[in-house]
């Protein structure tokens, strides 16, 4: 038996003992496998109790999947075509062309608006997912089976990944529900997603992120880390919010426009509160529109704030320096910056419209 | 003249060897008992790596909807099979894995307990 | 006669040996060295223009390295190397002095026959000319060909029959000169010397520039093929990053002009280069610009790169602002074979890619090797990051043999 036992077998369980650590709960829906040995054929929902964590911290998802924030977060991607078709490397492949008349080209053009505005959905925005730890069947009888655990996939035709249903048999006879990390582990083994890997890139690593970040590698990351991980996986969260944070810090912003990823940085952003920083990229890139969208943001996923109250008398159809106006005397940390920054599109704009007049 | 009886035909769940060398790996398949270990089978329903991988698991995939089909519609399993489905918790688990985990865990106790005499005879000797 | 002469010299040279017939010596005493060789190799003048005596042996210094009037120890022999008198005292066999010129006459260094060409500068094969690069053409009146680089394309002897000479010789060489900007031109000169034919020539293709429009300036804008008495050349628009894939005469002339990706198939006589030459710069300059194709069919011409996600990206429309009305049929219209004439399209033949395995034993064994170890290089590397490959030392536990 001994002979068997891999060489790394030490790391590997020490890995494992971290993550089970690591997660205190599960709050997922999730089919399994019998729970009782003694009931055949039949499936069971195992429901975790809520922890007491999650109770305190708000989840962001419900908020997030608001058709009002949806339609905010697209509204400010913007949709600049030539950068979401962006030059990909690609095999080398001959063009083709075409004759077309000026209709033609529209629809066509339309076309393919359409195609690519798939490209820009948003990732989800979530909190991490917590692990279940309650047992399925404890039978101290079977405890020394085996040198090795033993994890069974669900490998049914036309299972979704989400909903596959992975047990674990411990060396100690008991059986539950695999943790995430051999979830997604399976999923990569029995069902390949292109771009995703079996191990976790080093990238991902807290050294190597922080150089990519200094390359400012801000959209190769994020798409990396979306082919990588589940949307609710911790290691997702932290990669995607440092790169949200640094990108903020640099005041990249534009890097991330026409991308997937900017109504993320939005959210995130406005979600903690440090939304200031885009809100000056907005109005020095003059975009007024897109500066009102995001106040009106701040207001839906903190109704509770002061801004929120004084935006509540102000009319809906006001202008978007009065909207921003209300978020700087009410909810801002950067006044005097966002001030100025206000003032000079109000009078950038005044001077085009006298220029036009004459 | 003398003929052989027939064999009684009959469908079940067994495993196909499909490693190389010195690498085993397994098929779960659904034969005719009678047929050849690597036939071409009549359904495959899952796999099973009896190799642990890095971190210390083996590793069994299962069609659970066709399996339980199979099984409604009065399947026979080889006893590999069976065992593997105790396992999961799909079917109650085999006696043999109990006999196994039993004198596994006897066999640790002796070495435990010879381990323990062989550490006092060096205390003592000292 | 000559014969015994010549041996007469010879011996001649080792001034120990001292047994020359009478003759001989008798000779030697009169005539110099010089007069001796014109006996041996003169032609007659009528002779000389009618290219005889073009095979005689060539004159042997016989004396080379030697410095004559000194010996190798360095000895003055007063009254035969030097003054026998100093005064009115006699001077006696001295030594050498120092600082004194060696009896050997320094040794020329001899010519390497064959020096070595950089590898880039060399042509298409060994240190022949076709393929090489001779410099910018020779200005005209104060103007400069900057940026231009001429190229040898084809240099070979050439010959014609006269009544007095017989066969006389030329050298005629084909160059093209360009700037790498859309400018170039070819001529074809001939010369009795080489390097006047390679002179005359670029000068000749400096005068006959022709400028070609070129698809981003990186390719063609369509396929097209041309024809110049038996050789055809089909050519073929790729996309940036494909390279020059064609005869290497064309692989020069388009490096010349400035094109970066093309695939050129050559049918018929591609050994004659002059004729390559010609079709090609013929098929160039009859190319329609896709901006002509828009005001002749009044319609947009619409690109659709895959690198772009096949996004459709007009790249010329109408003049005058606004296409026609009805729609051109899809079958009427196909870019690839568009400009091909009378119809015909070009036969691709489909190669099975694994027939050059399939056909030898050796390479399907090969094959099938290669095949089965396929990913492992690429596993080992995922191992070696993140730290999974066993160490020496392990590998050495794991192949003791199992107890």
């Amino acid at each position: 038996m001994a002979a068997s036992i891999p060489f790394r077998l030490q790391n590997s369980l020490s890995f494992i003992n971290e993550t089970f650590l690591q997660f205190v709960n599960l709050k997922v829906r999730h089919r399994s496998f019998s729970s009782c040995s003694k009931v055949l054929f039949a499936s069971s929902d195992v429901k975790a109790p809520s922890s007491p964590e999650g109770n305190n911290e708000r989840d962001p998802f419900p908020m997030f999947v608001d058709s009002r924030v949806q339609d905010i977060l697209s509204r400010i991607t913007g949709f600049d075509i030539l950068k979401v078709a962006g030059p990909h490397k690609r095999h080398l492949e001959k063009p083709k062309y075409k004759l077309l008349t000026d209709a033609e080209l529209k629809g066509e053009m339309a076309i393919a608006k359409e195609r690519l505005s798939k490209r820009l959905q948003i990732p989800p925005f979530m909190n991490p997912r917590k692990p279940n730890l309650t047992p399925l069947a404890v039978d101290p009888d079977l405890a020394h089976f085996d040198t090795s655990s033993y994890v069974f996939t669900d490998v049914t035709f036309g299972i979704a990944d989400r909903d596959r249903s992975v047990v674990v048999r411990e060396t100690d006879g008991t059986l539950r529900v695999a943790p995430w990390d051999v979830k997604d582990r399976m999923n990569q083994i029995y069902n390949p997603r292109e771009g995703k890997e079996y191990l976790k890139p080093q990238m991902f690593e807290e050294r190597n992120l922080e150089r990519m970040i200094s390359e400012k590698n801000y959209v190769y990351i994020l798409d990396r880390a979306c082919c990588q991980f589940e949307p609710d996986d911790p290691d997702f969260i932290r990669t995607t919010h440092r790169i949200y944070r640094a990108v903020d810090e640099a005041g990249d912003h534009d890097d991330l426009r026409s991308t997937r990823h900017f109504g993320s940085l939005a959210f995130y952003l406005t979600w903690h509160k440090m939304a200031d920083l885009l809100l000056l990229d907005m109005l020095n890139r003059d975009l007024a529109s897109d500066a009102k969208d995001l106040v009106r943001l701040y207001t839906i996923l903190h109704p509770d704030s002061s801004c929120a109250a004084s935006l509540s008398q102000v009319s809906s159809d006001s202008s978007a320096a009065q909207v921003v106006q209300v978020y700087i005397d009410t909810a801002s940390t950067l006044r005097d910056e966002l001030q100025l920054a206000l003032q000079a599109m109000e009078d950038a704009r005044k001077a085009d419209r006298n220029g036009l007049k004459k | 003249m003398p003929r052989i009886p027939l064999r009684k035909s009959f469908d079940i769940i067994k495993l196909a060897y499909h490693g190389c060398n010195n690498r085993p790996f397994f098929h779960i398949v659904l034969l005719k008992n009678i047929s050849k270990r690597n036939a071409p089978p009549m359904e495959m329903l899952g796999t099973y790596d009896p190799m642990p991988n890095i971190y210390n698991e083996k590793l069994v995939s299962l069609d659970i909807d066709r399996i339980k089909f199979h099984l409604a519609s009065g399947v026979s399993l080889s006893k590999p099979v069976e065992k593997l489905l105790g396992l999961s918790g799909l079917l109650p688990v085999h006696p043999m894995s109990y006999m196994t985990a039993k004198r596994n865990r006897q066999k640790l106790e002796e070495q435990a307990e010879s381990e323990a005499a062989n550490k006092k005879g060096e205390v003592e000797e000292s | 006669m000559a014969m015994s002469l010549l041996r007469a010299l010879a011996q001649n040279a080792k001034p120990t040996i001292v047994s020359l017939s009478t003759i001989a010596t008798a000779n030697l005493q009169k005539v110099s060295a010089n007069h001796l060789w014109d006996g041996v190799t003169s032609v007659s003048n009528a002779g000389k223009k009618r290219g005889r005596g073009r095979n005689a042996k060539k004159r042997v210094d016989l004396n080379r390295g030697q410095r004559l009037g000194i010996g190798k120890s360095g000895l003055v022999y007063p009254g035969l190397t030097g003054p026998a008198l100093v005064g009115k005292e006699m001077l006696s066999i001295s030594e050498k002095k120092e600082g004194q010129e060696s009896s050997e006459a320094p040794r020329v260094e001899k010519r390497t026959r064959f020096p070595k060409i950089p590898a880039l500068q060399r042509g298409y094969s060994g240190r022949k000319f076709p393929g090489t690069s001779i410099g910018p053409p020779d200005p005209i009146n104060d103007y400069e060909f900057e940026g231009f680089d001429t190229r040898v394309l084809e240099y070979k002897m050439v010959s014609h029959m006269t009544g007095n000479l017989g066969r006389k010789m030329r050298v005629s060489a084909l160059v093209v000169t360009g700037n790498g900007k859309g400018l170039a031109g070819f001529a074809v000169a001939k010369a009795p010397m080489g390097k006047a034919a390679l002179r005359k020539a670029k000068n000749m293709a400096a005068q006959r520039l022709q400028y070609f429009e070129r698809y981003n300036d990186h390719t063609v804008f369509h396929n097209f093929a041309v024809k110049e008495h038996k050789t055809t050349l089909f050519v073929q628009k790729m996309p940036k990053g494909h390279g020059l894939v064609c005869h290497r005469v064309l692989k020069t002339i388009c490096q010349i002009i400035g094109i970066e990706d093309l695939h050129v198939k050559t049918e018929g006589r591609t050994g004659n280069i002059q004729n390559v030459t010609k079709a090609f710069f013929r098929g160039l300059m009859e190319q329609e610009t896709h901006q002509q194709l828009a005001d002749r069919m009044q319609l947009n011409v619409v690109e659709y790169r895959p690198e772009l996600e096949w996004l459709p990206l007009p790249v010329a429309s109408p003049s005058c602002g606004k296409s026609r009305d009805e729609p051109i049929t899809e079958e009427a219209f196909d870019f690839e074979n568009m400009y091909y004439q009378d119809g015909k399209i070009p036969l691709k033949k489909q190669k099975d890619p694994m027939s050059r395995y399939t056909k030898d034993p050796v390479q399907w064994k090969k094959f099938l090797q290669v095949h089965r170890d396929r990913n492992q290089v690429m596993a080992r590397n995922m191992r070696i990051i993140h730290g999974l490959e066993p160490t020496k030392e392990e590998i050495k536990l794991r192949q003791k043999p199992l107890k």
